[in-house]
């Protein structure tokens, strides 16, 4: 039995929760809503979770996540996708402007890429690269086996890249 | 966005540096866009929603032995300086005399008849019934402190003697605090219990009645009673008394534990902070086998902070 507390399961799987939620959502305000609510069911339900193995919870929280994601948004009302990057703002990270206007736009094709995906591409792509689930934990999750995964998360990433190639993003 | 790019089929193969260039831009992508979230901000307000709707977070168990850590090493440190004080005030107004009874003859102390030849206790003769109040916790049990308990014997005084039964009054003696043996809740229900264990005269000004709570308990302290727990021996015999207070009324009654002894008892007295909705709070035992303070908790019922100025009769039972 893993050592398991709030603190923990919240550092461990935030990340997971808010992500899964965030590709139901597509919008950062909501999203923080959703996340909350499903750690004060984590909150509620702290006996149960404690009896979980990782793997458990975190395809428990990953369910729970989505549910409530998609409940508040029929509540709602938005739209799934939106090309509106999730942070407008420009990190500090030591490199000249024009570089950080360079991957900005970068982040801002990848994300539209993604966002325009069929669901089937990218919620495996999603979870594996937002939620950091791996690709056992993914076929758990979305009940497929992981050969599926592994041939969706490639043929997205085609998919992708003939998106980006069309806007001028491409390997050199 | 343009159905025309959604519904676009790979009709081409990628590279492997292609696709690692894509794999490398997601992860980028994914990285920056969490970074943009406030986690902690998050957390924050999951911890608030949780405090409004009466929920307790547990403390991680790195975080409750930190804090308990802490606890100990404050605590022994406040109960030698107690100790250290207490016996230096007494030796200097001379209510103690730490070498009564001691000969400069190194094998005095082990004579058999030494009492016969000074009229004094020797020393010896009282282990039985010091270890019977110093030993009730298992880890206190191989530790009666005869290097620091056997010269500190008191010659009763004639005066009070000449028409009682007095038995010798041991000095104020601080019992060593053993090292916290179990947390412990009840249900949901939880609450810090602070302890210190005297042993000795337990009218003496030398009562620790700490007033300061720790940070964390983040109760009003109206809310926080100090409660007394002795166990002792009276003429009439074994007795023991759990008495609470509400913290705020204690300016001016720094001696609630006092009131359970009368002169001449002996025995413990442990002193233990109670929370009165017994929420948001870790119970620490000190100086309680762990039976011994889960009883103690599910015997005393919660006290309404309003009848707190009427005292448990004393003697009552637990």
């Amino acid at each position: 039995m893993p050592e398991r507390d709030f603190d923990s399961i919240y550092e461990n799987y935030s990340r997971l929760v808010y992500w899964a939620a965030y590709r139901v959502l597509s919008d950062k305000e909501m999203t923080e809503d959703v996340t909350q609510n499903v750690f004060m069911s984590v909150l509620k339900n702290m006996d149960s979770v404690a009896e979980l193995s990782d793997a458990q919870l975190k395809g428990w929280l990953y369910r729970v996540a989505v549910n409530a994601a998609l409940d508040a948004k029929r509540r709602g009302g938005k739209e799934v996708l939106s090309d509106e990057p999730v942070g407008a703002e420009v990190a500090d990270t030591g490199a000249t402007p024009e570089d950080e206007v360079m991957k900005s736009d970068t982040r801002s094709a990848v994300k539209e890429a993604l966002a325009a995906l069929d669901d089937k591409y990218r919620e495996p792509i999603t979870m594996y690269y937002y939620s950091g689930m791996s690709v056992i934990e993914i076929a758990d999750a979305l009940g497929v086996s992981e050969g599926t995964v592994k041939s969706r998360m490639a043929r997205g990433r085609k998919i992708m890249a003939q998106r980006l190639r069309a806007k001028g993003i491409e390997h050199e | 966005m343009s159905k025309k790019i959604k519904n676009l089929k790979p009709d081409i193969e990628l590279s492997l540096e292609e696709d690692a260039y894509i794999d490398r831009l997601l992860s980028e992508a994914a990285e920056a866009d969490d970074s943009e979230v406030d986690y902690a901000a998050m957390l924050g307000r999951i911890k608030a929603a949780a405090k409004e709707e009466g929920i307790v977070i547990f403390p991680s168990r790195k975080a409750k032995r930190a804090r308990v850590m802490k606890r100990v090493f404050t605590g022994i440190a406040a109960v030698a300086a107690v100790f250290i004080l207490g016996f230096t005030v007494l030796t200097a107004t001379k209510i103690l005399d730490p070498f009564a009874g001691l000969s400069l003859d190194k094998t005095a102390n082990h004579k058999p008849n030494a009492d016969e030849i000074s009229g004094t206790i020797t020393p010896g003769d009282y282990h039985g019934s010091q270890t019977a109040f110093v030993s009730d916790h298992p880890k206190n049990t191989g530790s009666a402190p005869d290097f620091t308990y056997d010269p500190v014997i008191v010659t009763p005084d004639p005066a009070n003697t000449a028409d009682s039964t007095f038995e010798p009054v041991e000095t104020p003696e601080v019992v060593p605090t053993p090292v916290p043996d179990m947390f412990a809740s009840r249900g949901g229900l939880t609450g810090y219990v602070w302890l210190g264990t005297f042993l000795g005269d337990p009218a003496d000004s030398m009562l620790l009645v700490p007033k300061d709570l720790p940070e964390y308990m983040e109760v009003d302290i109206s809310d926080v009673e100090l409660c007394a727990k002795a166990e002792g021996i009276s003429e009439e015999g074994v007795f023991r008394s759990f008495n609470c207070r509400v913290l705020p009324e204690l300016d001016d009654e720094m001696m609630i534990g006092a009131a359970l002894f009368r002169m001449n008892d002996m025995g413990l007295l442990r002193y233990l902070w109670r929370v009165t909705d017994y929420s948001f709070l870790e119970v620490v035992f000190i100086g309680y086998t762990p039976e011994d303070a889960v009883s103690l908790l599910q015997s005393s019922p919660l006290i309404d902070p309003a009848s707190l100025h009427t005292d448990t009769p004393e003697g009552e039972t637990l």
